[in-house]
């Protein structure tokens, strides 16, 4: 019983890891040109985007929220 | 390489600045409470979205469609629409000064900003208030109707 009680904990804890998707690498928006990174469904709090090569990215999804975005170019190139 | 998307997406209560949007696509998005200043947005699509209670200062909105959108609330500072598509949206209680509409058609709004100023542009059911500068010359006349 404790094992399935510590099992659960733990994926659960994963979840809310995996949740937190900023928290993750594969939500960093600067990336090397032409290396655009997956950010899909990332959560973006509080975060200051100036002066980021944001060309390309995909925010479908994602939530933005208090950040600033100062001097970024979200073209298509 | 993607067109910058945002879709379905939370964008709200944010700061940009000297920003450039190109071709880029926001549907189905929550962008209010934000301010825009500063910013360039050409060739871009706007698609159901909210832009109420949000902050426009020196913007130029360039070959941008803009449908099913609100900008409710919002304030619009020296704000260029040129030869942008607008259809379908709000501009209800939207504070206007220094607003252009340049060979920009629209249909479905009502403005209440009176500093706004609309030069040859077609206007299909809009309504404008007393100060409005039409220039269209076809303010709610039958011939904007499609």
């Amino acid at each position: 019983m404790d094992k399935k009680i510590c099992l659960t904990l733990f994926t659960l804890g994963a979840w809310l890891l995996s949740a937190n998707s900023f928290a993750t690498e594969s939500c960093q928006v600067n990336a090397a040109k032409n290396k655009a990174p997956n950010t899909k469904n990332c959560q973006y709090l509080h975060q200051d985007f100036s002066n980021s090569y944001l060309h390309d990215r995909n925010f479908d999804g994602a939530t933005i929220m208090n950040s600033t975005f100062d001097r970024v170019d979200l073209s298509h190139s | 390489m993607e067109r910058v998307s945002i879709v379905n997406s939370q964008f709200k209560n944010n700061d940009i600045a000297f920003a450039v949007y190109h071709d880029a696509k926001i549907e189905a998005s929550d962008l209010s409470n934000s301010k825009f200043s500063n910013v360039k947005i050409d060739k871009s699509i706007f698609v159901n979205s909210n832009l109420s209670n949000t902050i426009f200062k020196n913007i130029m909105f360039l070959k941008v469609k803009i449908y099913q959108s609100s900008f409710k609330n919002a304030s619009l500072y020296n704000v260029e629409f040129n030869k942008a598509d607008i259809k379908n949206v709000e501009f209800n209680n939207t504070s206007m000064k220094r607003v252009s509409f340049i060979n920009s058609p629209l249909c479905n709004e009502n403005f209440s900003g009176k500093e706004v100023t609309f030069n040859n542009s077609t206007l299909c059911h809009v309504t404008t208030p007393i100060g409005a500068i039409d220039n269209s010359g076809c303010k709610q006349d039958k011939r904007c109707l499609k």
